[in-house]
């Protein structure tokens, strides 16, 4: 064996240690629906990874993709939506792949959870009934046993009370506590990955940051993966580790959250920091993002962003631009994220730039601060 | 405080009230008869041109105050006075008067329009309704000038709610409540239903119109960032009683209920400050159709003793004008920073 096999053999020793870690590969996922007789494209090729235990955040406004890629990963879309690209859960396969597979990953491996806890819940059926359905389904447990299991993931998602409150039906819960019974039943299969789907919009900030908490305690205990879905990047910035931005239908920004949130290199990025008003310094004019989010069917030609973009410049308007991989695990997709990757920071202190800023949307976050 | 500004108060409450009857729930008709105090003695002013944001979690009854405040609902006890004038009896000549000068914003911009009606004619309904004798060329003009107020284009009135995004048709809204030059805007959580860049574009717009046509806001949400960024003044409500009332920078700089501290302290951040946050408060608020006796957040608060189970705190004035309900907050303590180790 020369040198150049060992050092192969260690290259691929190492990827199959890193295929290992890895947990979901998503690549090129294109969503295309059917609307009359043409096609829409909702889902512009979408690369996304997550590793075991990792906690990844995915922001973008309504309509941005979010929730369709994993809706699309795990085979929930309906019928008139075209999927392209590749989903690799562990190494296999779930695109197109046979029910019996999908069974065996989707509410077990993967479980989900939703926006409003009380229209995912059965309102007929009393939540013990519920959890243990999810227990037999998942993992064989009838009777007692399931019964017994039920009261320990109720108690395990901070329900008071859990041996009575199996018996309650959802409309007797709060949103809050709804919401700890589906983490419940999301437990139920022991999943290796959550996926959060604006898991506290519905609810009161005092009752998001419980939900949140015991999100990280679970996740600190089972070494569970988390996808948090979200359009408060609040949130986000305070749950995960790493963040992707979405736009239009494609990922803008993919870093880890303290750098997007300390030094956002994208536009829309940059933009949708500014747009949020600070809880604490003086107050100013908050940098509103121009226009509209465009509809999937009415793109603009070039980059997505780029009639709402303040730095936008005729390429911009031409073609897609290239995604630039600023660092080994940054991402952005515009033309321009070149000249950001040494941002000034920390930004002059003199009021002068502001106003220029302000005037070509060039916010950056910093700024506020 | 509006106290200490000078002129008369545009909308005062005093000691406002409603309470509806229920029956406890589980048990359906059969449940014991009680009284469910949605607001329960509330009391403020909003001086003209300026606003009051009134925050607190769902079901506090901060709507319900809202309702109250423009008169669309009685109160069962306690009064709302409009510029001086108490609320006039629903029907009579003075109540439309009145009403042109008070108007409310909804959430959902979508469910607060006519889907078969044009957005220009639904913004210039209202002139239908008040000035029946105007003609149709006047209001033409008007509609359009409202709708160039509000950042929309003429040509949007001829379009259908449908086809507005989201943040258009609140603009619309914005138009209709505006039509009638009225003084006082009541918006209950009007941007909770918007993307957050649109967030930003109408809470500009907001403080644009403030600015221009001397609007006072009661601006109702339970988002404490944008309470902040458009409020002169801030209420906190829990379980239909305001807990603590002052002007908005010190408040949110220095809270000094313990209710408000953990409210603030809920708020996830994109800046992570090294401070060490509060702990989140537990549980959820308590049924108000079966409160807790004494203060009503004692079930949740760090801080209660036997005291807090005992008696309602009061609302105290503070000497820098702030009112706040709380035992352990008293005109002597308040001088060091309220903050609550947890």
């Amino acid at each position: 064996m020369d040198r150049a096999d060992i050092r192969d053999q260690h290259a691929q020793d190492q990827h199959i240690q890193h295929q290992q870690e890895r947990l979901v590969e998503i690549r090129n996922l294109t969503i295309d629906f059917a609307q009359g007789n043409r096609l829409i494209r909702a889902l512009h090729g979408v690369d996304l990874s997550l590793d075991r235990g990792e906690a990844v955040g995915l922001v973008g406004e309504s309509g941005s993709g979010k929730s369709i890629t994993w809706l699309a990963a795990l085979g929930l879309l309906p019928g008139k939506a075209k999927i392209g690209g590749s989903v690799m859960f562990e190494g296999r396969q779930l695109l197109q792949a046979p029910h019996k597979l999908l069974d065996t990953v989707r509410g077990r491996r993967v479980a989900m959870i939703f926006q409003d806890p009380s229209s995912s819940l059965n309102p007929v059926l009393k939540i013990g009934k519920q959890i243990t359905e999810a227990l037999s389904l998942h993992r064989g447990l009838k009777g007692a046993a399931a019964e017994a299991e039920a009261k320990r993931l109720l108690d395990r998602v901070g329900i008071a009370n859990a041996a009575r409150r199996l018996s309650d039906y959802p409309h007797e819960l709060s949103g809050g506590m709804n919401q700890r019974a589906m983490i419940a039943m999301a437990l139920a299969g022991e999943p290796d990955l959550l996926i959060a789907d604006e898991p506290t919009t519905a609810l009161d900030a005092t009752v998001q940051a419980q939900i949140l908490a015991l999100l990280q305690d679970i996740r600190r205990d089972s070494h569970m993966a988390m996808v948090l879905i979200s359009h408060d990047l609040g949130v986000v910035a305070e749950n995960v580790d790493r963040v992707c931005v979405m736009y239009a239908g494609r990922l803008v920004e993919e870093a880890s959250s303290d750098r997007v949130f300390d030094r956002p290199r994208h536009p829309y990025t940059r933009g949708l920091l500014a747009a949020l008003p600070a809880l604490e310094g003086a107050r100013r004019r908050l940098v509103a993002i121009p226009g509209t989010v465009p509809e999937p069917w009415n793109l603009p030609r070039g980059c997505a962003f780029a009639p709402r973009c303040g730095e936008a410049e005729e390429s911009c308007h031409r073609g897609q631009p290239p995604q630039v991989s600023v660092d080994r695990d940054e991402r952005v997709l515009c033309f321009h994220a070149r000249y950001h990757v040494d941002p000034v920071h920390p930004v002059p202190a003199e009021p002068a730039p502001v106003a220029h800023v302000a005037a070509s949307g060039h916010a950056v976050a910093v700024i506020a601060q | 405080m509006t106290a200490q500004d000078s002129g008369k108060p545009l909308l005062q409450a005093h000691g406002i009230a409603k309470h509806f009857s229920v029956r406890q729930s589980g048990l359906g008709p059969f449940g014991r008869k009680g009284l469910l105090k949605a607001v329960d003695g509330v009391t403020l002013s909003v001086m003209p041109g300026r606003t009051l944001g009134l925050v607190g979690e769902s079901g506090c009854g901060k709507s319900t105050t809202g309702r109250l405040l423009l008169g669309l609902m009685t109160p069962s006890a306690g009064e709302v006075q409009f510029d001086g004038q108490p609320l006039a009896k629903a029907g009579t000549a003075e109540w439309r008067q009145q009403r042109q000068l008070m108007q409310m914003v909804y959430q959902d911009p979508l469910g607060a329009l006519d889907r078969r009606l044009t957005v220009g004619r639904q913004i210039g309904e209202p002139l239908e309704i008040h000035h029946p004798g105007m003609t149709v060329a006047d209001r033409n003009e008007r509609i359009v000038a409202e709708m160039a107020a509000v950042g929309l284009q003429p040509h949007h009135a001829e379009r259908y709610p449908h086809e507005l995004s989201g943040g258009q048709r609140q603009r619309v809204v914005l138009a209709r409540a505006l039509i009638l030059q009225p003084r006082l805007l009541v918006c209950d959580e009007p941007i909770s239903a918007l993307d957050v860049s649109i967030q930003a574009q109408v809470v500009n717009l907001l403080l644009d119109l403030q600015q221009d046509l001397n609007l006072a806001y009661v601006f109702i949400s339970h988002d404490l960032k944008v309470v902040r960024q458009i409020s002169h003044d801030v209420a906190v409500m829990y379980l239909g009683r305001i807990v603590e009332y002052g002007e908005a920078e010190s408040l949110f700089r220095d809270p000094q209920h313990p209710y408000t501290q953990a409210l603030l302290a809920a708020i996830p951040s994109v800046v992570r400050q090294g401070a060490p946050r509060i702990a989140p408060i537990q549980g959820d608020p308590p049924d108000p159709a079966n409160p807790p006796s004494g203060c009503a957040f004692r079930t949740r608060c760090p801080r209660a003793t036997a005291l807090c189970a005992e008696t309602a705190p009061a609302l105290q004035t503070l000497p820098d004008g702030r009112q706040v309900a709380c035992h352990f907050v008293t005109p002597d303590t308040a001088s060091r920073p309220g903050r609550v180790a947890a």
